[in-house]
């Protein structure tokens, strides 16, 4: 039995962490043109959190337009949305409020518990970390989550996962 | 970044898709003091790029005509702005002899009134004066249908002469737009302006066979 939500989701943390796309990224070797792929892919997702009905963000949460400033920044490329992204953010147009929640845990407590490491290691100003009050959206993410939400953040980390293998594939196909 | 920066930023974007385009011919375009790149390609009769940046204003024109015989829409983005505020945003896929498809999600905020003569859009089209981050979204999306767009150019055939006529009229009513004018003849004058309209801007077709 785990005691809570971050021990419940350990695993995939970890296997998320150690996909070859994060580890790229942590080597800083992620070129802009493949991480401005990440990014627009991730725009999809993102996009179909913050558009969710059920949900109303607070404070500089959303992080969609950022993102997009982030990859103007980067790179005039033609962009390689995924099937994948797209069939994620499908499915999180399905969720409530309640499961919702969990994948922000997932992408949003991720950006903010390891931004300032992960704005060092990308291209660009990386302006997709800044937070003006990251302690006090920590907290309110960490509020609205509990253990009982481990199978919806698990489900969070591996579309994580899979979107990151197969964006990895492709870009490595592509170079 | 502010406005000017993002709209050079993003005509950059545009520019590189046309560019890395299969086959592709780059037009050869006068010189009117400010960039305009026009290409031809299997894909697409004519795109052009418009990128006018001066330190405080700046305007970005993107137009995409099928060929004649290719019943697809017309692609047209169009941004104007200052440094922190911008005056318009115009984004449609136009149709010239079927009605368009949906094509986008985006709804929104304060949409501008379609022009007198505007019944050349879309239903879909999309007319706003966007806020920064408004305009990021924007922005994006439009090149995402851009290259989805791209994608479905030159798949069916149509009746040339009515896809003539329908990107004829869409040139006639666009250059009835005396906001474009305007701007334009204090930049370069009137007789320029005239002949920048009619040959770079919104050049008809005269002869299609």
């Amino acid at each position: 039995m785990y005691n809570s939500l971050k021990e419940a989701t350990a695993a995939n943390h970890q296997k998320a962490e150690q996909t070859e796309l994060v580890k790229l990224i942590f080597k800083k070797e992620i070129k802009d043109l493949e991480y401005s792929q990440l990014l627009a892919n991730q725009i999809v997702y993102y996009s179909a959190i913050e558009r969710n009905q059920h949900f109303k963000f607070e404070n500089d949460l959303p992080r969609v337009t950022k993102i997009i400033q982030d990859l103007f920044e980067l790179s005039p490329a033609m962009l390689l949305i995924m099937p994948e992204s797209y069939q994620y953010a499908d499915y999180l147009e399905t969720l409530d409020e309640r499961k919702l929640w969990a994948h922000v845990y997932v992408h949003y407590l991720g950006d903010m518990a390891g931004g300032q490491m992960l704005k060092r290691c990308v291209p660009g100003s990386g302006t997709r970390f800044d937070f003006v009050d990251p302690a006090g959206l920590i907290s309110q993410i960490r509020m609205n989550v509990s253990i009982a939400d481990a199978t919806e953040a698990n489900c969070a980390f591996e579309w994580t996962i899979r979107i990151y293998n197969e964006l990895y594939r492709r870009i490595r196909e592509i170079s | 970044m502010n406005f000017i920066d993002a709209l050079e930023k993003l005509a950059d974007s545009y520019d590189y898709r046309f560019r890395n385009v299969k086959n592709v011919i780059e037009v050869p375009t006068k010189d009117y003091g400010w960039t305009n790149h026009r290409y031809t390609s299997p894909l697409f009769r004519l795109a052009h790029v418009e990128k006018f940046v001066q330190e405080k204003f700046a305007v970005v024109h993107v137009c995409v005509f099928p060929h004649v015989n290719d019943p697809s829409p017309i692609y047209g983005f169009d941004v104007i702005a200052g440094e922190q505020k911008a005056t318009g945003l115009f984004f449609d896929l136009s149709p010239t002899v079927k009605p368009t498809e949906p094509f986008t999600n985006l709804k929104v905020d304060r949409p501008r009134e379609r022009p007198e003569w505007g019944d050349i859009f879309s239903e879909h089209w999309i007319a706003c004066r966007p806020t920064i981050e408004e305009f990021y979204v924007i922005a994006h999306e439009a090149l995402l249908v851009l290259d989805n767009y791209m994608l479905t150019l030159h798949q069916t055939r149509a009746n040339i002469d009515l896809v003539v006529q329908g990107q004829n009229r869409y040139c006639q009513q666009q250059k009835r737009n005396t906001h474009t004018a305007a701007a334009l003849k204090r930049i370069i004058g009137d007789e320029l302006t005239q002949e920048f309209m009619d040959t770079v801007l919104f050049p008809e077709i005269t002869d299609s066979h």
